[in-house]
């Protein structure tokens, strides 16, 4: 192997043809090995595939036989059908949702967790992480028995409660509200630990500032840490947005997508179009729809995290 | 917390017990509110255990049993006849071990270089590989498939395996935490001492980044163990089946109702070791994390 420190080896000067930038290059050819790894695999197994997802996008093929060219329709295909529209709308409700919830949530959280007088801190920050490590296909199968219409613990407990039980999967809005409930009881623990360590950034004194101007805990939290926190509550944001425009698990397992495709989400619409009905074109289309959809929604909230930061 | 910064002002002002009273009840709620918090958070642990060892009758019964009444092995038993689990959970583990370590691998040598080596192109490559991950894998996974199929990888790990060895996000953040923990002089008393590229690597790097490896590793190892829609597209035959998607087959497969104490029983099994991992790590995970957020 080439020695790092005497690099100006005798073999360049039996190159003298070569132009100065590439022996530039062919001296450095150990650090392009070394970065290499990423841009084949990179290119092997996701920019290839992109190109070929785009070509797919104007044909008409289920895999065998010869691709058709139909220039746009599978994308008019995917934008009038009726489950693609429902399950786009899903996805926006369930953001609209679960992102700003779980802001709310885990910056409270995070507040109550950072403070020095708490005892048990360490104890209650381990057990709300601890979701984290779960899969999401294991919680769904124990939520799935919790929420169940007629045997589960939670409507024994509304009973108990002399409240009336719910039919959990079969009416849409309430399939909704377990998903939703899955999804955060997963993630809340991720997020408030970001912010924990957004918290953890703010210099001690900033605080002591505003206390010996006699403000209250209150009037802090509004006038010094949520100012303070707007790009760590605005990175969580595109994450959250990211990950509910990726859901597919939660639903997969718990509902199929329904009860009446309540719960059909995009990336399982998909699965559906393209694993179980085979319709490759469509499914190409569908997941570039889907990558234009998340591209543009992160560019928007990253230019607004930027001029935050300012 | 308006009840314990009034509280606060009143303590001020020397008015005595009944503000006491206040920031008392203030603290109560406090506790009151972060441990309804845990309870929910640790609950669906709780039900996947002891639903494990109870018969199915008896989590379905009209008044449910919080704990088994008459604690049983069966649930086990059964979901080995069903799945050869132990195989599936041991699956988990290579699938995860075998993503990790490549991940770790490639991610620090290619950091170490983007972060200590200049080449000609260097900020270009890094840029482009930073452009990378505004690809959304939805568009690309139909491709990805056939791609898969032609290569003759199904029901194999090589896909679960080889596309993830090199993620963008993890050569970002080992460039990021290298270029700020190692510092040049050691790097360049290494190559005094006649290193070559790679034994700078191995020998002067790697041990110095342990920490962030760990972190890394940590939660690849998770987001392997726990990987679902990939594998469900290539893992086919019982023998390959990850924990999680044997699972999931066993829930789709039956006709009646779900046997939830089965599913219990295998998801207690292919959570505990994670939950293992979790306690041991549970430090370096949770500071790594919050650490990245105040770079992020």
């Amino acid at each position: 192997m080439a020695r790092v420190g005497s690099r100006p080896t005798p073999t360049m000067a039996t190159r003298p043809l070569l132009p100065p930038i590439w022996r530039e290059i062919w001296r450095h050819r150990l650090e392009y090995l070394f970065v290499s790894p990423f841009f084949v695999i990179f290119g092997i197994f996701h920019l290839y595939p992109l190109l070929w997802a785009f070509y797919l996008s104007f044909q008409r093929w289920s895999g065998f036989g010869p691709m058709v060219f139909v220039g746009l329709d599978d994308y008019r295909a995917v934008f009038t059908e009726a489950q693609v529209q429902q399950a786009l709308l899903n996805t926006l409700i369930f953001a609209v949702v679960l992102v700003p919830t779980g802001i709310l949530l885990s910056l409270t959280f995070a507040v109550l967790l950072n403070r020095r007088d708490l005892r048990g801190r360490g104890v209650l920050r381990t057990i709300y992480f601890l979701p984290f490590i779960t899969s999401a296909v294991i919680v769904a199968f124990v939520f799935q028995m919790l929420f169940d219409n007629s045997y589960g613990w939670i409507n024994d407990l509304l009973k108990a409660l002399n409240l009336t039980p719910l039919k959990w999967f079969s009416v849409g809005a309430l399939a909704k509200v377990v998903i939703v409930v899955l999804a955060h009881w997963r993630g809340l623990g991720y997020s408030t630990l970001i912010m924990l360590g957004g918290l953890q950034g703010i210099a001690p004194d900033v605080y002591e500032a505003a206390a010996i101007d006699g403000a209250g805990r209150w009037r802090i939290f509004w006038d010094v840490t949520v100012p303070l926190m707007r790009p760590v509550m605005l990175f969580v944001t595109v994450i959250g947005t990211i990950g509910v425009l990726n859901m597919f698990n939660e639903p997969f397992i718990l509902t199929q997508g329904g009860p009446g495709n309540a719960t059909l989400t995009l990336t399982l619409r998909l699965y559906q179009l393209a694993f179980q009905t085979t319709r490759y074109g469509d499914g190409a289309a569908l997941g570039f729809l889907i990558g234009v959809l998340i591209v543009a929604i992160t560019m928007t909230q990253m230019r607004l995290l930027r001029s935050w930061r300012q | 917390m308006i009840a314990t910064s009034r509280a606060d002002k009143a303590q001020r002002l020397g008015v005595g017990s009944l503000s006491a009273w206040r920031r008392k009840t203030g603290r109560a709620f406090l506790y009151l509110f972060l441990w309804l918090f845990a309870f929910i958070f640790l609950f669906p642990f709780y039900t996947m255990l002891v639903g494990a060892f109870m018969p199915l009758n008896e989590l379905f019964a009209f008044t449910p049993n919080l704990y088994p009444a008459h604690p049983t092995l069966d649930n086990f038993v059964n979901l080995f006849q069903e799945f050869p689990f132990w195989r599936n959970i041991l699956n988990s583990l290579f699938l995860a071990a075998g993503q990790t370590i490549g991940v770790l691998f490639f991610c620090s040598l290619a950091g170490f270089t983007f972060a200590k080596r200049r080449f000609p192109g260097r900020e270009g490559l890094f840029v482009a590989m930073l452009a990378s991950m505004m690809i959304p894998q939805q568009s690309t996974i139909i491709p990805w498939y056939l791609l898969m199929a032609r290569l003759h990888w199904l029901d194999t790990f090589l896909p679960l395996w080889i596309p993830w060895w090199a993620p963008a996000f993890g050569i970002f953040l080992m460039r990021q935490f290298i270029a700020a923990s190692v510092p040049d002089e050691i790097l360049e008393a290494g190559i005094a001492d006649g290193c070559s590229l790679f034994e700078l690597y191995w020998r002067i790097v790697l041990p110095v980044i342990v920490p962030a490896l760990t972190v890394l590793g940590i939660l690849q190892f998770i987001e392997g163990w726990n990987a679902f829609l990939y594998p469900l597209l290539v893992l086919t035959s019982k023998e390959m089946l990850t924990a999680p998607l044997a699972l999931a087959f066993l829930l789709g497969s039956s006709l009646m109702a779900p046997q939830y104490t089965w599913l219990f029983a295998g998801s207690a099994l292919a959570t505990f070791p994670l939950i293992v991992v979790y306690f041991v790590f549970q430090r370096q995970l949770m500071e790594g994390i919050m650490s990245g957020a105040i770079k992020g």
